[in-house]
């Protein structure tokens, strides 16, 4: 048995980060991915594309939610994403598209 | 004439009794209708309809509109019959014709049929117009040209019912004017007053009563013809004749004139009414309804009416002992004169002494304070002296002992003298008085006048608050001289007028600076003017003012200068305008608010002094608020709730009595305890007091102390004396309401059901939802029961929550004290997250512990609303008593269950359903007969082996029930299980068992089904020992028994003779079902037909989860009245997939899911269900697969989860099974993200079915197959 996987893709757009995720992100890796995508944007201004990824759960949408109150990024998906409805039902703040996103990461106070 | 019919005439007529007859020899050839014979097809058949009809029918022929009626009709006609028949309707029907005639006229114009219901016709009969009613209808009688050419007529007389109706309206409304009167006047005006001209058949009402001299006099009339009937019954008699005693007819007409429209009441009806109880005699005069002749059933409603009068009247007060009552007044007033004058003597000197030292001791003070309570004492002694003077000085008059010294005066002079005493007084109170005195003289006791303008003064005082007094004294005219003292006060009514001058008459009601009084100053004042010669009379309009005129004898002569002048200003009148000043004068602020956070006394009294008295008594230990009247009180009150209020019984406007009966009418403030005080002494006037709802009653006078002990003892006691006088008033209601809930209770049998009665009764407070959390007994945890309005999501959250959860539910288990919350949102922050959980719902609660027998806390009841609301105390109170009620309930449900569960749990633990086994998902189930100890020898075995694709299972069966049997089987189970570990195929395996069994007591032929399933070989090896056989059911709904490998019984002595197994497919998909004879035998029914059954049954369960299978085959297969026998039973479906179902044995691992999850993606993309779908199911089922994991495993990660997911043609359904019963903190896995997961698994899903048993946990997620999206590729 494993856990599950995922990657992640790094584009630097101007002074916002974008972090494009694929793969599946569950309980048995969502502190590892959350501590990567953390990893990679080093506190600045980031986006985090969820776009291409295939599998999100409870755990995931957890620590989403801590991830992006202690940091300014901003979560972008697009609205017929197979994920998009558990993502509104649990109300994870997010975004339906990059530009949206990158402003609102850009708008959000750098972590110390 | 018959010859002139034809045939289908000639038999109608034959049949037409009395009308047949007249219609066959009437002579229609002298008719212009002319012979029936002739006449056009539709007519003859109307003829042949309505004669043979025994319902009253008419037919208007021809535009003439000619008559022709049955039998039946005759009544309606009355004396228009026979002449009406052949007759034209309008001169047969001239009296109706203005209502029936537009109306026949329509029908033959438009053919339209009319309706009338209940229709007032008023036909002249034998000369007299009578008012009768029909329900009718006209159908048009249509000629073979499509014209019509008559009119067909249905018609029923509504008269007797329409009347009934009506009279019985008048009876009600009569006696219930009649009930709660008490004397013979108010039955007698209640009588008349029920009478208002309107009803037709009680045009006029009047009652006769004897009088004590002159039999029959008028004693009430009704007001339509009040002033016209006569005062003297024998005016309205016939003859000299004795009163009448039988109901006579009378003729009113001398009396009333017939009015010019109509007939008008000319007759009555005279009813001798039964003796009343003073044995006087009377008789009602009803008037009679013109247009209705006086029947038997007009009589004998006439004879009602007078008997509902007579017995108004009997209940009504002797007379004879009101008389009495008053002889006894008479002698006792005459005593208390006699006793005051005596008093009044004994009381002026005490009071004497009292105002000498006073004075002196004011003028030496020269603290203001002191001075100011000396000179408060002084004004009130010197009130209290002329009230006794008063008094003494009336006493003489009563007694005719006054012996007036007149001397002659100059009475102008000398009113103008006292009266100007008032100036100052006025001015202050804002009155003007104006004094307009001629000289005149009189001869005068110059103490008594002054006792007479004073008392008017000072009563013009007290009744008015703006305006002016006018003091007038004419010059003598003719003799006397005219004294008035007028005002522009608030006036007496009239009904007070006539006894104004009556002693201790005082009028109520009226508004007016204050309520001090004896009421014998006016009485006073009329008795000191009679004494010289004069007299006294009143005028008076409300609102506008009183006149008071003085007619006095005027002195013969001019008035000389030697003449007495008024003397010098005597104590006496002091006394009067003293006491006035403290009418207008209020030196302390009406409320005093110190916001001290004491208490707050609310103080109410008119009289100034009396209330700066008691705020200065109360102000040391309590805020003080003042009010001058029951009025400013109320006011005051709903402003500020006062802890206490102290008042006076006699105030002006509202007084003391009224202001308790508001205060205890008012709910914000019926609690507030009321003491009273009152001069009126003695216990009657207690009495009263209480009885209007005071809590306790102070006689004047009192001390200081003395009234500080009362309103302490009422601020404490307060809330206790309230709280028993509620339970009183609402524990009728209570009782009733427990009644109901117990007997509600009486018959649940779970938890929810008794929720469900408690919210059905009056004890829920309509509360729509109930929660009952108890205390588990081995884990401590709290088992949350809900009952009512509540999402899926919210149950399953708060399933079962820790005993330190941040719960108020476990707050008031842990602390045992109820919680009462108005408002949720307002709850500290500790309770933020389920606040937050539950906001929808539940906004208010209330929560009360439950207790056992040994007062320990074993759970709490809650009852929820979804928006903010606060309790009533009585409310609170009903809860509180449901709340033990509900406990016992609890604790015989609990007990029963216990039971229940203690007789099981042998079998359960012996029967412990092996789940670790990763080749088949498993269901079971144990049944014990319904009527044996509940233990058996029936059992289920799963075992793993050794190749994880593998899985052995057994039911076996012992002979007997109850203990015994299951001590053998569970002998045998043991060893089943120990010979999979040797060799699991199932001919050793019985082999050992037949061994073994062979030295087991009791285990003589015990049967046994054993099978290995292979999930990888898609193989099941059995063997049966003389047990039923397997069932075996594929995914395409074709069944059968596996009946290979078949061998003897266990034990059964002959020569074992090795057995062979049986060998099948079990494809994936298919369900294998192990079971004992229980299932399937009846009594009276061969094994074929309840093995036909059971294959029937599981056919419609292929895509049933295996639990669900189980459950429901115990149910189906169950015959009437429950099973006989112990049943076994185990559902065995091996993993694998089909095209339309999955099945998986998930370990009790997190890092299984990935792998999982990656199978499931891969056969639900085989469906073709969309990206969005697909991962919701995915979500969903892995959501719950984590939820199983986290609580359902019971801490042994070697079980498995079950994961079942079948493809039907509409929906999805996926189920995770899991062993355990979540008895973990289900609310608090919020905190490790698993609460996401349920919101998840109910947002996500079309519908969540969760089943929860001792077996453990099935949720079962459906969702809805839709037509495919444009799929979103996500690279």
């Amino acid at each position: 048995m494993s856990a599950a996987t995922y990657t992640l893709r790094t584009v630097p757009d101007g002074p916002v980060t974008v972090v494009s995720a694929t793969g599946e992100v569950d309980a048995t890796n969502a502190t590892a991915f959350s501590a990567h995508v953390t990893d990679l944007t080093g506190g600045r201004p980031a986006v985090l594309d969820l776009g291409d990824l295939l599998y999100l759960d409870s755990f995931g949408f957890a620590t989403l939610r801590r991830l992006i109150a202690q940091h300014p990024v901003a979560i972008v998906l697009p609205a017929q994403h197979p994920l998009h409805k558990a993502v509104t039902l649990t109300r994870l703040p997010h975004h339906h598209t990059l530009r949206e996103a990158c402003t609102a990461a850009r708008d959000e106070p750098t972590a110390d | 004439m018959s010859d002139g019919l034809g045939p289908e005439l000639a038999t109608a007529v034959a049949l037409g009794g009395e009308m047949g007859t007249r219609f066959a020899e009437f002579d229609w050839s002298a008719h212009p209708l002319g012979a029936p014979s002739e006449w056009p097809a539709q007519w003859r058949d109307a003829t042949a309809t309505a004669l043979t009809s025994r319902f009253p029918i008419v037919l208007w022929l021809g535009p003439e509109l000619f008559l022709v009626y049955n039998n039946a009709y005759i009544q309606v006609l009355g004396d228009k019959h026979p002449a009406a028949l052949g007759g034209a309707g309008e001169r047969v029907w001239w009296d109706i014709w203005d209502p029936i005639g537009p109306m026949l006229a329509g029908v033959m114009e438009t053919g339209e049929a009319t309706w009338s219901d209940d229709l007032l016709l008023t036909i002249v009969s034998e000369g007299r117009p009578e008012e009768r009613y029909f329900t009718f209808t006209y159908g048009p009688i249509i000629a073979g040209s499509g014209v019509v050419d008559g009119v067909f007529c249905v018609v029923t007389e509504t008269t007797g019912r329409v009347l009934g109706e009506r009279r019985l309206r008048m009876l009600t409304r009569m006696g219930g004017r009649l009930f709660r009167t008490r004397t013979a006047q108010e039955a007698v005006a209640a009588a008349v007053g029920a009478c208002d001209g309107t009803h037709p058949d009680v045009p006029l009402l009047a009652v006769y009563l004897d009088g004590a001299e002159e039999p029959g006099v008028l004693a009430g009339v009704c007001e339509p013809v009040r002033g016209r009937l006569p005062e003297r019954l024998t005016a309205l008699l016939p003859g000299p004749a004795a009163q009448p005693q039988r109901p006579l007819e009378v003729d009113l007409g001398p009396w009333l004139p017939r009015p010019a429209d109509g007939p008008g009441v000319q007759r009555g009806l005279l009813l001798g009414l039964t003796e009343a109880a003073d044995g006087r005699r009377g008789h009602l005069l009803l008037g009679l309804n013109p247009r209705r002749p006086l029947d038997e059933q007009y009589r004998g409603f006439c004879r009602l009416l007078a008997d509902q009068v007579s017995a108004a009247l009997a209940n009504a007060g002797s007379f004879e002992l009101e008389r009495r009552r008053a002889d006894a007044l008479a002698q006792l007033d005459q005593a208390k004169t006699m006793f005051l004058t005596n008093v009044s003597h004994e009381f002026r000197t005490p009071l004497t002494l009292l105002l000498g030292p006073l004075q002196d001791a004011i003028t030496a003070e020269e603290d203001p304070k002191q001075r100011d309570r000396l000179e408060t004492a002084q004004r009130n002694a010197t009130r209290l002296l002329r009230l006794v003077d008063a008094l003494l000085q009336f006493a003489r008059t009563e007694s005719e002992r006054a012996d007036p010294r007149p001397v002659r005066v100059d009475l102008g002079a000398l009113t103008a003298q006292i009266a100007s005493s008032f100036t100052e007084l006025c001015r202050r109170a804002g009155i003007g008085l104006v004094l307009d005195c001629a000289s005149a003289p009189a001869e005068v006791d110059v103490q008594m006048w002054e006792t007479v303008v004073l008392n008017l003064l000072s009563n013009a005082v007290k009744f008015t608050f703006g305006g002016r007094i006018v003091v007038k004294v004419a010059p003598p005219r003719d003799g006397t001289i005219a004294v008035t003292v007028s005002d522009t006060g608030t006036g007496i009514a009239a009904e007070d007028l006539g006894r104004l001058f009556e002693r201790f008459y005082r009028a109520d009601n009226s508004r007016a600076r204050s309520a001090e009084g004896s009421g014998i100053g006016l009485s006073l004042v009329r008795s000191l003017v009679e004494l010289h010669g004069g007299g006294i009379e009143v005028d008076s309009v409300v609102n506008v003012g009183t006149s008071m005129h003085i007619t006095l004898p005027a002195a013969r002569g001019p008035a000389s200068a030697g003449e007495r002048p008024a003397g010098d200003t005597s104590p006496q009148e002091n006394a009067y305008v003293t006491e006035a000043m403290g009418w207008v004068e209020d030196t302390i602020p009406s409320s005093v608010t110190r916001g001290t956070g004491r208490p707050l006394v609310l103080i109410v009294d008119d009289n100034a002094d009396m209330r700066r008295h008691l705020a200065q008594v109360c102000a040391a230990h309590w805020d003080v608020a003042l009010a001058v009247d029951g009025a400013e009180a109320l006011r005051a009150m709903r402003r500020r709730r006062p802890d206490v209020v102290v008042t006076d019984v006699m105030m002006p406007a509202v007084d003391g009595l009224e202001l308790v009966t508001a205060i205890r009418a008012d709910s914000a403030l019926s609690s507030v305890p009321v003491v009273m005080l009152s001069a009126r002494a003695g216990v009657e006037a207690a009495g009263t007091g209480l009885g209007a709802g005071a809590d306790d009653y102070l006689p004047k006078p009192f001390s200081s102390a003395d009234l500080v002990n009362r309103v302490s003892a009422r601020l404490t006691a307060g809330e206790r004396e309230h709280e028993r006088r509620r339970d009183e008033h609402d524990r009728t209601r209570r009782a009733q309401a427990m009644a109901e809930f117990g007997a509600a209770l009486g018959s649940a049998t779970s938890p929810p059901h008794l929720l469900d009665a408690l919210l059905a009764c009056p004890a829920g407070l309509g509360a729509p939802l109930a929660v009952l959390g108890v205390v588990e007994a081995d884990s401590g945890n709290i088992r949350l029961t809900f009952a009512g309005e509540l999402d899926a999501e919210v149950r399953e959250r708060y399933h079962v929550v820790a005993a330190r959860a941040p719960l108020p539910i476990a707050r008031v288990i842990s602390s045992g004290r109820p919680m009462v919350i108005p408002e949720t949102r307002d709850l500290d922050a500790d309770f933020a997250a389920v606040t937050r959980d539950t906001d929808a719902v539940t906004r208010a609660a209330v929560m009360y512990p439950l207790r056992d027998r040994t007062d320990t806390v074993t759970g709490a009841l809650a009852l929820s609303w979804p928006a903010p609301r606060g309790f009533a105390a009585d409310e609170l109170a009903l809860v509180e008593q449901a709340v033990p009620v509900l406990g016992r309930a609890l604790e015989r449900i609990h007990a029963a269950e216990r039971e229940r569960r203690i007789a099981t749990s042998f079998q359960e633990h012996q029967l412990d359903l092996d789940r670790r086994s990763g080749a088949a998902v498993l269901g079971a189930v144990y049944q014990p007969a319904a009527e044996t100890m509940r233990v058996g020898g029936d059992w289920y075995l799963a075992a793993p082996l050794r190749d994880p694709r593998q899985v052995a299972v057994s039911v076996g069966d012992v002979v007997g029930h109850g203990l015994p049997a299951a001590t053998v089987m569970g002998r045998l189970r043991a060893a089943a299980a120990a010979a999979t570990l040797t060799d699991s195929r199932p001919a050793f395996v019985l082999d050992v068992l037949r061994h073994y069994a062979a030295s087991v007591p009791g285990a003589e032929c015990t049967t046994v089904a054993y099978a290995v399933v292979d999930s990888a070989s898609h193989r099941v090896d059995y063997a049966c020992a003389g047990h039923p056989y397997p069932l075996l059911v594929t995914e395409d709904r074709t069944a059968r028994y596996l009946t290979d490998g078949r061998h003897l019984p266990l034990a059964t002595g002959f020569c074992a003779r090795p057995g062979t197994d049986g060998r099948d497919r079990l494809p994936p998909g298919a369900l294998l079902l192990l079971y004992t004879d229980g299932l399937v035998e009846r009594p009276g029914e061969s094994l074929e037909v309840g093995l036909a059954r059971l294959a029937a049954a599981t056919t419609r369960l292929v895509h049933q989860p295996v639990d669900a299978v189980c459950a429901r085959l115990l149910r189906t297969m169950a015959p009437p009245g429950g099973h006989r026998d112990d049943v076994a039973l185990l559902a065995v479906r091996p993993v694998g997939t089909t095209p339309t179902s999955f099945v998986a044995a998930h370990p009790a691992r997190q890092d299984a899911l990935p792998a999982l999850r990656a199978r499931v993606r891969a056969w639900l993309g085989a469906l073709h269900l969309g990206d969005t779908l697909t991962h919701d199911i995915l979500l969903t089922l892995c959501e719950a697969i984590g939820n199983a994991v986290e609580h359902g495993v019971r801490a042994d990660p070697r079980q498995r989860v079950s994961v079942e997911i079948f493809a039907d043609e509409d929906t999805i359904s996926a189920t995770v099974t899991d062993p355990g019963r979540w008895d973990t903190d289900t609310a608090a896995s919020r905190r490790a993200a698993r609460g996401t997961g349920l919101t998840v698994i109910h947002g996500l899903s079309e519908r969540v079915e969760i089943a929860r048993s001792i077996r453990g946990t099935r949720v079962t997620m459906h969702h809805r197959r839709r037509p495919v999206p444009t799929a979103h590729d996500p690279s």
